[in-house]
């Protein structure tokens, strides 16, 4: 079966497909940094106040996806 | 006079009036319009080069039959130019300005509810995006509508060039919707298909495409209703813009290095340029000049002194690219360059052949050059002498034209492999054909097998 042939069809439903999950693998991948850089900070307690900070937006990012 | 190519966005129709540019908008698009003006987002659209200026007019009427809720003129550029003669660099920064927009956007609120490559143009080296009825609302959650279109206008041609080094323009000339991206997904097989962004935007999406086409009605207006956050979409096309803006093309080029490599050439760059530049300023009209077989633009500059805006032309699309290049560097801002075949200039397309207009309908030039093309179309492409004389005083009132003659060691490379006999070529068949058409106002030997001719059409 041809694409282009059910491209004709229905143009949208796959692209919106593809960025709802394409938005969902980059806020799965940036909550797993998020949770990484975490497990860091309890095993490094002497990290660099703007790196803390830097991470905080981050996660206001992440958690909004 | 309606636009014939404006149909697809029926609450904002374009219309012609006095050479003037207006849209006749609906309620709706009347009252995005006037939300994004109150909050400056249109006036910053145009302060960063983005958008084409345009302004509410309501001196003037809508025609019969068109949205008439409000009406918006914009400012005429100077030539419509279409995505399959852009260079990969212009495709590029079409792209970026596109995305540019939309974040722009994005943080007043608002979304471009479109991508569509067509609606960029060139002026000089800037695309401006010209569509300026393509802004809506979009809140605090929803989608980027717009997002295959992209991908299929601007990323699968730059990836198919960057990727697969195939010169993206015969793959995009005569289409209105780019390259699908589930044929580049096809295209792309093996080594070639392991670059950044092609898992994300060309695999998931060609899955994803199938997936959508197994789906009942019920589960297309559930995926219909999906929506992201806004920061999310903002994540989306800041990713874009970081992978458009790493692609590089990867095509061959024959001919971008021609005027270094060649220093007969030079030889007579002098006395050439002098030519050029006198012709062109004997030439009284002074709104449009085509440099045609532009290659590296030495005499495309040239003409971007007398004239209000000039395009340098060339099938070579890496010449362009280099082009464009060095216009931006220079800083010369009324010379587009251009990837045109003048042996198959863009056609009319699209809806009932006549969406898109041809390249020789769009660009009617006072002035042109045609330095060292004629031996290529007649000797190489097979145009007869006779023909290629015809066409250059059909393209122009007035031009420069070079001739060079059949013991031309450039011309006896090009004729080496023709068996068959060629139509008559020589000096003298060639003031013939212009005598028969036109005069000459001016001519030149500049070596001793090339003459130029500055020729005014009969009636100009």
């Amino acid at each position: 079966m041809p694409d282009p042939v059910i491209l004709y069809l229905d143009p949208g439903t796959g692209a919106t497909l593809a960025q709802i999950a394409l938005a969902g693998t980059a806020g799965i991948a940036a909550a797993a940094k998020l949770r990484m850089n975490r497990l860091r900070r309890k095993t490094d307690s002497a990290e660099p106040e703007e790196e803390r900070q830097a991470e905080e937006v981050t996660e206001e990012t992440a958690t909004a996806e | 006079m309606i636009e014939h190519g404006s149909f697809r966005d029926p609450a904002a129709r374009v219309f012609y009036h006095d050479g003037r540019v207006f849209r006749g908008l609906d309620e709706t698009a009347a009252a995005a319009d006037r939300k994004a003006r109150e909050v400056g987002l249109l006036d910053t659209l145009v302060a960063k080069d983005l958008f084409v200026e345009s302004w509410p007019n309501d001196e003037i009427t809508a025609p019969e039959g068109l949205p008439a809720t409000a009406v918006i003129e914009s400012r005429r550029v100077p030539t419509i130019n279409y995505p399959s003669e852009w260079s990969f660099a212009m495709l590029r920064d079409a792209a970026l300005a596109t995305l540019d927009a939309n974040l722009l956007a994005m943080e007043q609120g608002f979304i471009l509810k479109d991508a569509s490559a067509f609606n960029v143009v060139y002026e000089g080296t800037r695309p401006l995006i010209i569509d300026i009825t393509s802004l809506e609302e979009f809140g605090e959650k929803g989608i980027w509508t717009a997002y295959g279109q992209f991908c299929d206008h601007f990323l699968a041609p730059l990836m198919l060039e960057a990727h697969a080094g195939i010169a993206f323009q015969r793959y995009l000339s005569g289409q209105t919707e780019g390259i699908p991206i589930v044929e580049l997904n096809r295209l792309l097989r093996g080594r070639s298909g392991i670059h950044k962004g092609i898992l994300s935007h060309v695999r998931l999406r060609s899955r994803m495409e199938q997936r959508a086409a197994r789906m009942d009605t019920d589960r297309r207006r559930a995926v219909g209703r999906m929506a992201l956050p806004r920061s999310a979409v903002i994540a989306t096309m800041q990713r874009m813009k970081s992978l458009v803006s790493d692609l590089e093309s990867s095509a061959p080029s024959t001919w971008a290095t021609y005027e270094e490599a060649t220093p007969y050439e030079q030889q007579q760059a002098v006395a050439k340029t002098a030519f050029v530049d006198e012709s062109a300023g004997r030439v009284q009209a002074r709104s449009t000049a085509v440099d045609v077989g532009a290659n590296a633009g030495l005499f495309t500059k040239i003409l971007a002194r007398h004239f209000e805006q000039t395009l340098g032309i060339d099938f070579d699309p890496g010449a362009i690219d280099a082009l464009y290049a060095e216009t931006k560097r220079s800083e010369i801002e009324n010379l587009t360059p251009l990837v045109i075949d003048i042996t198959n200039p863009t056609p009319a397309f699209g809806w009932q052949g006549r969406e898109r207009k041809a390249f020789t309908e769009r660009v009617r030039p006072d002035f042109a050059t045609w330095l060292a093309v004629v031996h290529h179309l007649s000797l190489g492409a097979g145009i007869p002498l006779e023909s290629v004389v015809a066409t250059i005083l059909d393209f122009s009132p007035e031009s420069v034209v070079e001739f060079v003659s059949p013991d031309d060691p450039m011309a006896k490379r090009i004729s080496a492999s023709r068996t068959s006999d060629l139509a008559p070529y020589s000096q003298q068949h060639f003031e013939e054909y212009v005598a028969a058409g036109g005069k000459v106002v001016a001519e030149r030997q500049v070596s001793p097998t090339r003459t130029l001719y500055h020729i005014r059409r009969h009636g100009d």
